[in-house]
C-alpha cells in the first residue's frame, strides 16, 4: 500500500460486485446478526458452545496464528467463509500498516466496536 | 499463583493482579497517563500491579487478557460482509484496526516487561466471562446468579450466567448489534452527551424529565420479550457503518436532530432521558426475574458498563426479585482486567474459593490503587514549598476535617489507597457539609466545572444509612440509589418548573430535604455507605462530623475537575486544589489551607487540558 492509499482503496477489490462469492455469507452472516425482524418468543441466543465460556485462549502473535485460531473458531459452519476479506486484512495490516503496527505505533483510523 | 490481568483496546484500560486467588492490585490507566478513559495499552498500570505484588513480569505465573481477539475478529468479520456495500470505509479500518491493535499487543508488553510470564505467553478470557468472573468471585456469595450487560464484548453484550463455589456457567446470551449498553449510548450521544462517558449525566437528567417516550422506544427502537430479551431494530441506528450511533430516520422520530454538545439542554432531552432510564429499568427487572427463574437463587451479582446505571440497580434491589445483590465497583472495561485473571483461576486452573459468609466481599474496599506515606507527602511539600499542617494523631486529625466541613468548608481528601473504578469512596474524594442548600451549585460550578442540574453522591455511615435512605442494603460502592425518607423531604422541588421554561438552574438550589447537596430533584439519593473495618479513616471523618453537626452523612464527589480522571497522586491532587475553589486539602497527615498557598502562576491553559466529557 502506497502512502495515499486508504484502507479502503486497499479492500476496493473485495467489493461484493466484483467477487460475488461474498454474497453468499452475507445472507449468513446477516441470519446470525438478527437483522431481519422476525418475530420469535425469545431473543436470547441459544448458547450453543458453553465451552467457550469455561476455556481459555492463547493470545495469536502472527497473522498466521491468527488465521489459523479463526478458522479453527469458524470452521465450516458456515460455508463459504470470507476468506478473501480476511486474507485481505491480514495482508493489509502487514503490509500496508506492517511498518507502523509493529513498530508500536498502532494507527487508530476510528471508533471501533 | 500469581495471574496478572489486563484490558485494552476500547476504553478504561486497565491491569489487575492476584496471589492465590486474592485481590492484590487493580488500577485504571488513565490515573497515571492522565487521559479520561484512556483505551491504549494499560503500561502503567501493569507495572504498578508488578511493583504492588512485588513481582516481575517473568515471575508471574500467567498473563491474561480479558477478551478473545479472533472472536471479537470473527464478530467484526460478520459486520464487514454485511454492511460491506454500505460503508466499506469504516469496516475496511475497523478490521484493519482490530488486527493492527491486537497482533501487537504480546510484542509491545514484551519490549516494555520481557517474559511474559512463565509461560511467556498471553491468555485470553472471553469479555462477558471477564464480566462475569470480576462480580461473582470478589462477591460475598458461596452461590448466584450473574447477570452481565455492555455495549459489546466480542459478539455477546448481554449474558445471563450462574456462580456456584469456583465456576461460572453462562446459560443465555444475547449478541451483537443487538445490546441495551449501545441503545443507551445511542440515546446519549443524541441528547449532546458523549457515548461512553456521558451514560451518567442522562442518568442524572432522567428525574427532570417525563417518560413521554417510552411507547415510541419500545414500539419502533427496541423489541422486549417477556423475559427480558430484546431486539433493536437496526433501520433506526448507525453504529455499524460508522461513528455515529443514529441518523435521519431516528431523529424524524424524536423531533430534528441532535442536540449540540454544549447548548442548552431541553425538554425533549429530559423526557428522552426519563423515557430511556424507564425502559432500561422495564428491560434490566425483566431480565432479572428470568435469572431468579432460571437459577432459584437469592443471590445476584451484576456487572458490564450498564450495573453502573445505579438508578436501575436501586429498583432492582426494591423489586425483591433477589435478596442480595453485589455490584463489581470497575463494572465496566476495567473491571474486566480484574475478572480476567480470577476466570483464569478459578475456571481455568480449578483453584477453590475462599469460603464465603454471604456479608463480606473480597473487594477490599476496592482501595487497590497506589497509596502514598505520609512522609512521601511532606516530601513533596516541602520541595513544592506547599505550608500546611501535619496532624499526627488520627483522632484530631478527622475531628480537624470535620469541623472546617461543618464550617461550610469544602476539603479535598487523598488518603490510602487510589479506588479501582469509576467512583471516589473517600480516599480520592471531595467532601462537603450536604446540609448547605448552596453547596450543590457551588461545587458544581466552581470546583468541578461541570453542568450545574449534576447531583451530588451522599456518603452516610453504614450503621445509620436507614435513618436517611429508604435502604436496608449495604451500598459500599455507591452504586444504588435510593430515597431520601419521607420524613426528611420537604415541599416538592419542581413546582414552577415549566413555568420556568424547564430552567434547571430555577430548581437545582431548592432545598428538598435536609441534606439537600445530596438530595435529587426526584428526592434520590446515589448511596454510599461506609463501614468502619473497610474504610476506616473516611468513617472516622462521618462520625467526627456526626459528633459535631448530628448528621452522619457528608457529599462525596470525585476529585477531579470535569473531563480529568481522577487524581492519583499527591501532586494531581494538589494541582487541582489550586486550580479550583477548594478551601482545603488533606494529603494522608497534612492539612494545606488555601489562603496559605503561594499563588499558582496564572495560566488558563490547564481548562483546555481535559477536553469535556
Amino acid at each position: 500500500m502506497n502512502s495515499t492509499e486508504t484502507p479502503s482503496d486497499a479492500f476496493r477489490w473485495l467489493d461484493p460486485v466484483a467477487n460475488p462469492s461474498l454474497e453468499a455469507v452475507v445472507k449468513a452472516f446477516r441470519g446470525r446478526m438478527h437483522l431481519d425482524r422476525t418475530e420469535a418468543p425469545t431473543y436470547f441466543v441459544p448458547v450453543v458452545s458453553p465451552a467457550q465460556w469455561e476455556t481459555c485462549g492463547r493470545f495469536p502473535e502472527s497473522a498466521e496464528e491468527f488465521t489459523e485460531h479463526w478458522t479453527e473458531l469458524r470452521g465450516a459452519e458456515e460455508a463459504p467463509l470470507p476468506k478473501p476479506l480476511v486474507n485481505a486484512t491480514l495482508e493489509f495490516v502487514e503490509k500496508g500498516l506492517g511498518a507502523q503496527a509493529f513498530s508500536g505505533e498502532v494507527p487508530v483510523f476510528t471508533y471501533t466496536l | 499463583m500469581v495471574v496478572l490481568g489486563f484490558s485494552s483496546y476500547f476504553h478504561d484500560s486497565a491491569a489487575a493482579i492476584i496471589r492465590d486467588g486474592t485481590i492484590v492490585a487493580a488500577a485504571q490507566e488513565e490515573r497515571f497517563t492522565r487521559q479520561k478513559h484512556d483505551p491504549g495499552l494499560p503500561t502503567n498500570a501493569i507495572a504498578y500491579c508488578l511493583e504492588a505484588a512485588g513481582v516481575s513480569m517473568e515471575d508471574v505465573d500467567a498473563v491474561v487478557y480479558y477478551e478473545d481477539p479472533v472472536l471479537k475478529f470473527d464478530r467484526s468479520v460478520a459486520s464487514a460482509t454485511t454492511r460491506w456495500g454500505v460503508s466499506r470505509d469504516h469496516q475496511a479500518a475497523s478490521l484493519a484496526t482490530l488486527v493492527a491493535q491486537k497482533l501487537s499487543v504480546p510484542r509491545d508488553l514484551r519490549q516494555l516487561f520481557g517474559k511474559l510470564g512463565k509461560e511467556d505467553c498471553i491468555h485470553t478470557v472471553p469479555h462477558h466471562l471477564s464480566h462475569a468472573a470480576s462480580a461473582f468471585f470478589p462477591s460475598p456469595y458461596a452461590s448466584a446468579a450473574i447477570l452481565s450487560v455492555d455495549g459489546v464484548g466480542e459478539w455477546a453484550s448481554t449474558t445471563l450466567g450462574h456462580g456456584r463455589d469456583r465456576r461460572i456457567t453462562i446459560d443465555r446470551c444475547i449478541e451483537y448489534p443487538h445490546s441495551l449498553g449501545l441503545l443507551y449510548s445511542a440515546i446519549t450521544a443524541f441528547c449532546g452527551f458523549k457515548v461512553n462517558s456521558g451514560e451518567y449525566k442522562l442518568m442524572g437528567l432522567a428525574p427532570y424529565g417525563t417518560p413521554v417516550y417510552a411507547k415510541e422506544i419500545r414500539d419502533r427502537l427496541v423489541e422486549v420479550k417477556e423475559d427480558g430479551s430484546f431486539r433493536l431494530n437496526m433501520d433506526l441506528f448507525t453504529f455499524m457503518d460508522g461513528d455515529r450511533m443514529t441518523g435521519e430516520p431516528f431523529f424524524k422520530i424524536f423531533g430534528g436532530p441532535p442536540r449540540k454538545a454544549e447548548t442548552r439542554i431541553g425538554k425533549r432531552e429530559m423526557d428522552l432521558a426519563a423515557s430511556i432510564q424507564e425502559v432500561t429499568e422495564d428491560i434490566m427487572i425483566r431480565l432479572a426475574r428470568t435469572l431468579a427463574k432460571d437459577t432459584g437463587e437469592s443471590n445476584l451479582v451484576m456487572a458490564g458498563g450498564v450495573a453502573l446505571n445505579c438508578v436501575a440497580n436501586g429498583k432492582i434491589l426494591r423489586a425483591g426479585i433477589f435478596k442480595n445483590l453485589w455490584i463489581q465497583p470497575a463494572a465496566g472495561d476495567a473491571g474486566g482486567a480484574l475478572g480476567a485473571a480470577l476466570a483464569y483461576y478459578h475456571q481455568h486452573q480449578q483453584k477453590p474459593r475462599t469460603p464465603r459468609d454471604g456479608i463480606s466481599d473480597t473487594q477490599f474496599g476496592s482501595l487497590l490503587g497506589p497509596s502514598f506515606s505520609t512522609e512521601a507527602v511532606r516530601e513533596y511539600l516541602d520541595e513544592r514549598g506547599a505550608p500546611y499542617t501535619m496532624v499526627e494523631n488520627e483522632g484530631e486529625l478527622v475531628r480537624a476535617i470535620a469541623t472546617e466541613m461543618a464550617a461550610g468548608k469544602v476539603v479535598g481528601h487523598l488518603a490510602g489507597r487510589m479506588e479501582f473504578g469509576p467512583r471516589s469512596l473517600g480516599a480520592r474524594s471531595i467532601l462537603g457539609d450536604p446540609r448547605n442548600p448552596e453547596m450543590q451549585a457551588r461545587m458544581n460550578l466552581k470546583i468541578k466545572f461541570r453542568e450545574s442540574f449534576r447531583p451530588f453522591a451522599p456518603a452516610v455511615l453504614a450503621e445509620r444509612c436507614s435513618d436517611y435512605f429508604d435502604l436496608a442494603h449495604p451500598s459500599p460502592y455507591m452504586l444504588l440509589v435510593a430515597p431520601v425518607r419521607e420524613d426528611r423531604r420537604l415541599a416538592s422541588s419542581m413546582d414552577g418548573f415549566e413555568q420556568s421554561n424547564y430552567d434547571m438552574l430555577a430548581v437545582v438550589n431548592r432545598a428538598r430535604s435536609d441534606v439537600p447537596a445530596v438530595t435529587h430533584v426526584d428526592f434520590s439519593a446515589r448511596v454510599q455507605t461506609v463501614a468502619q473495618d473497610v474504610n476506616p479513616r473516611f468513617h472516622g471523618i462521618l462520625k467526627a462530623f456526626e459528633q459535631l453537626t448530628g448528621c452522619p452523612v457528608c457529599v462525596n464527589t470525585s476529585f477531579n475537575v470535569r473531563g480529568e480522571p481522577i487524581v492519583c497522586t499527591p501532586e494531581d491532587a494538589y494541582v487541582c486544589f489550586m486550580r479550583t475553589q477548594m478551601d482545603i486539602l488533606v494529603l494522608e497527615n497534612c492539612i494545606l489551607r488555601k489562603e496559605d498557598q503561594p499563588p499558582m502562576p496564572e495560566d488558563n491553559s490547564w481548562k483546555t487540558e481535559y477536553e469535556l466529557d
